[in-house]
């Protein structure tokens, strides 16, 4: 018995050779960027009328926009299968391809159609997924969006946003008169809907946790500042403050219960919590400098806003009911405009230097800032729900007009909104889900 | 000469008459003497007698007388012709004994002679039997000495071819162990060469494949620096990927899948065409850690 035990100990210190698992190279190197994906134009050949929205396009706009994907342009496909045994992956491979949508639309009623598509994984050769979904005409686009988030979940881990909100305010110059609107749209921009129009300036448009609430700051009361909610789709609206000076910024409290607020009611802009059930004050800051632009961190227990007690705008961190703020900026002489990331580990700020205002990350960690725009005057940072991007303001001739940087930095959109100066986009939290 | 053969053969002759008739004519013929004297005394005696009867009347006293004497002398003289006689059958007897004797031994010296020379003969005969049987029991016993010597000169040959047969398998199987100490020690030292080599060939495969792989890698934008992960990938000859899986994950599911693409995309990876160099990259563990 020992004799066998010492063979086999010799045999196992003989092997090891190859059975420990094998060579392992390390891998340090490698390019940063985006997924190639190949997305194959839905097949509309069972329609009467082709459908009106190209929803392979808009799932492809959608990758690309996040950063994270590179969709081969269509004049590139090597081949428009539309049904899983007209898939060559070898050929797709050769491409370089490393997944591969496919789909079609069917009309099965009036005016009701049928998406199917279907995710492939190129390199292994394997479906990753598919799903059917009904929509009305006017959902394909919606439709499409739900598409890309759940190719975006399959691929990435995280859930897409591209079935989210933006909203934004508009001015235009109408008849010699300025108008602005309240403005809500898709995620890409389009499908803009106009909540409110006011002759008078509207600003600083907030979600309320639920994504079912918009609060803003109206002037439209003989030019003095109100802040007001209202509801997205019964446009039902509700006046909270509207005290004497400046009476902006309003955040949401991540529960929903309570916004803080700036007001300048005692004489300095300071920053307040308000109970929304019984519209109770609770002043936070105090001193001689601005302080202003809150926002709730994710877990509800601190507050960033923007002050200049420092000299210069700057972003300083504090407990949601008050107390010593902390300053958190430190590179250039102007930092403000915080808008928390879903992790709570990381800010989107404006950040200001040399002349020149750019959208900027901090990571609050390690205090490490990392400008992601180069705009001149980007403005109102704000990230998607999943984190991936940030869209802002920027200028583009005299106009401002609405972009995205996936939050890496990589990718840059501008998105095209015919006419209007846009300013203050606000990124939706996920309606319905979470 | 006659009278001597006449003699013999009177003497035979009385030999040969038997002593009864003998007896009844010797009263008449008492006198007897031996043969020659017989002879001359039968002469002598007529002589006598004729003389002898003129003078016998003169001297018939004296005759008488003489006779007395006579007959005592003749009394003596056949006593002592008797007694003669008994000699003279004692002597015959003798003779006859002695001749008989001589001739039984005669006969027994022949016999003895005949019997010493049978004797002779079959000692001799029995001498050269038994020469013979000796000779021949010499001669097998020589013979089995001969084969035993044979054998015995066998067997130590054989012993000796054994012996040498062993001493040369011995020295066959030492050569033999030697050739296959020094062919194990070559193959080790081959071996240790080749094991060089293929870890010169593994070395330099792996930088192939770590740059097909890193030049496939797509990091997913914005991936902390601090990601790392284990991606456990088979292939089969040619360097086809046919399996990978992540045995360490970074936790963040775009890295890992970053990772798995990448390996899928350098597919087919850059092998060694060498199949046991090849084995050694069967199975290959990857660590994408970006610096």
């Amino acid at each position: 018995m020992k004799t066998i035990w010492i063979t086999l100990l010799g045999v196992c210190l003989y092997l090891p050779g190859w059975l420990q698992a094998a060579l392992t190279i390390e891998i340090t190197q490698g390019v940063e960027g985006a997924v190639p994906i190949a997305v194959v134009p839905f097949d509309t050949a069972n329609n009467r009328q082709p459908p009106p929205q190209d929803v392979a396009g808009i799932i492809a706009a959608d990758l690309a926009r996040s950063g994270r994907f590179a969709p081969v342009p269509e004049q590139n496909l090597i081949a428009r299968p539309v049904e899983t045994s007209q898939v060559r992956f070898q050929d797709w491979r050769t491409l370089g391809v490393e997944n591969l949508v496919i789909g079609k639309v069917e009309t099965v009623a009036d005016n009701e159609y049928s998406v199917q598509f279907r995710l492939f994984d190129v390199l292994r050769g394997r479906q990753i997924t598919g799903y059917s979904m009904p929509a009305k005409s006017e959902q394909l686009r919606y439709v499409a969006h739900r598409i890309s988030d759940i190719i975006y979940e399959e691929l990435t881990g995280e859930p897409g946003a591209f079935a989210t909100h933006i909203a934004y305010v508009i001015s235009e110059s109408k008849n010699g008169k300025k108008e602005y609107q309240l403005q809500l749209a898709d995620s890409d921009g389009y499908n803009p809907k106009t909540l409110l129009t006011s002759r008078q300036p509207l600003m600083s448009p907030s979600w309320s946790p639920d994504g079912r609430q918009l609060a803003y700051v109206s002037f439209e009361k003989k030019g003095r500042a109100a802040i007001f909610v209202q509801a997205i789709h019964t446009g039902k609206r509700q006046e909270i403050v509207s005290f004497e000076g400046i009476n902006g910024a309003p955040s949401w409290s991540p529960d929903g219960r309570s916004m803080a607020v700036t007001l300048s009611r005692d004489g300095n802009p300071e920053i307040y919590s308000l109970r929304l059930s019984d519209k109770k004050l609770k002043r936070l800051t105090s001193g001689a400098a601005i302080d202003t632009e809150p926002v709730w961190s994710p877990d509800g227990s601190s507050i960033v806003f923007t002050s200049d007690r420092g000299g210069s705008p700057q972003l300083y961190r504090m407990p949601a009911q008050g107390g010593r703020a902390q300053r958190i900026t430190f590179e250039g002489n102007y930092n403000a405009s915080a808008d928390f990331s879903v992790d709570g580990k990381s800010l989107a700020l404006v950040h200001g230097q040399g002349g020149r205002y750019q959208i900027a990350v901090l990571d609050l960690d390690s205090g490490l800032l990392r400008v992601l725009s180069d705009g001149r005057l980007d403005e109102s940072p704000s990230f998607a729900p999943n984190g991936s991007m940030i869209i802002y303001a920027t200028e583009t001739g005299h106009r401002g007009v609405l972009a995205a940087v996936s939050s890496d930095g990589h990718f840059h959109q501008q998105f095209s909104l015919r006419g209007g100066n846009v300013r203050e986009p606000v990124w939706s939290p996920f309606v319905g889900r979470r | 000469m006659l009278l001597l053969a006449v003699l013999v053969f009177s003497l035979d002759w009385k030999a040969m008459v038997k002593p009864g008739a003998e007896r009844k004519r010797a009263p008449v013929q008492a006198v007897v003497v031996d043969a020659s004297k017989l002879d001359s005394e039968i002469q002598r005696q007529k002589q006598l007698v004729e003389k002898k009867q003129l003078e016998e009347q003169e001297k018939l006293k004296r005759l008488e007388q003489r006779a007395a004497e006579a007959e005592q002398k003749r009394k003596q003289e056949e006593e002592r012709i008797t007694e003669l006689k008994r000699k003279q059958e004692q002597e015959v007897s003798r003779k006859k004994q002695e001749a008989k004797k001589q001739a039984e031994a005669k006969k027994k010296a022949e016999a003895k002679k005949k019997a010493e020379a049978k004797k002779k003969a079959e000692a001799e005969k029995k001498r050269k039997a038994e020469l013979a049987a000796k000779k021949k029991v010499e001669e097998e016993k020589k013979r089995k000495a001969e084969a035993e010597r044979k054998r015995k000169e066998e067997e130590k040959r054989k012993a000796e071819a054994e012996r040498k047969r062993k001493q040369e398998a011995a020295q066959r199987k030492a050569a033999e162990q030697e050739m296959q100490a020094r062919l194990a020690a070559e193959q080790e030292r081959m071996a240790a060469q080749r094991q060089s080599v293929m870890q010169r060939m593994i070395n330099e495969y792996v930088l192939y494949i770590q740059e097909k792989v890193q030049r496939s890698w797509i990091r997913p934008p914005g991936s902390a620096s601090t990601l790392s992960c284990t991606v456990e990938v088979r292939l089969i000859p040619g360097g086809e990927v046919i399996d990978a899986q992540i045995v360490r994950s970074s936790g963040n599911p775009a890295f890992d899948r970053s990772v798995e693409s990448a390996v899928f995309k350098a597919s087919p990876l850059p092998v060694p065409s060498d199949s046991e160099v090849m084995e050694q990259f069967r199975s290959l563990r990857f660590e994408f850690k970006p610096g």
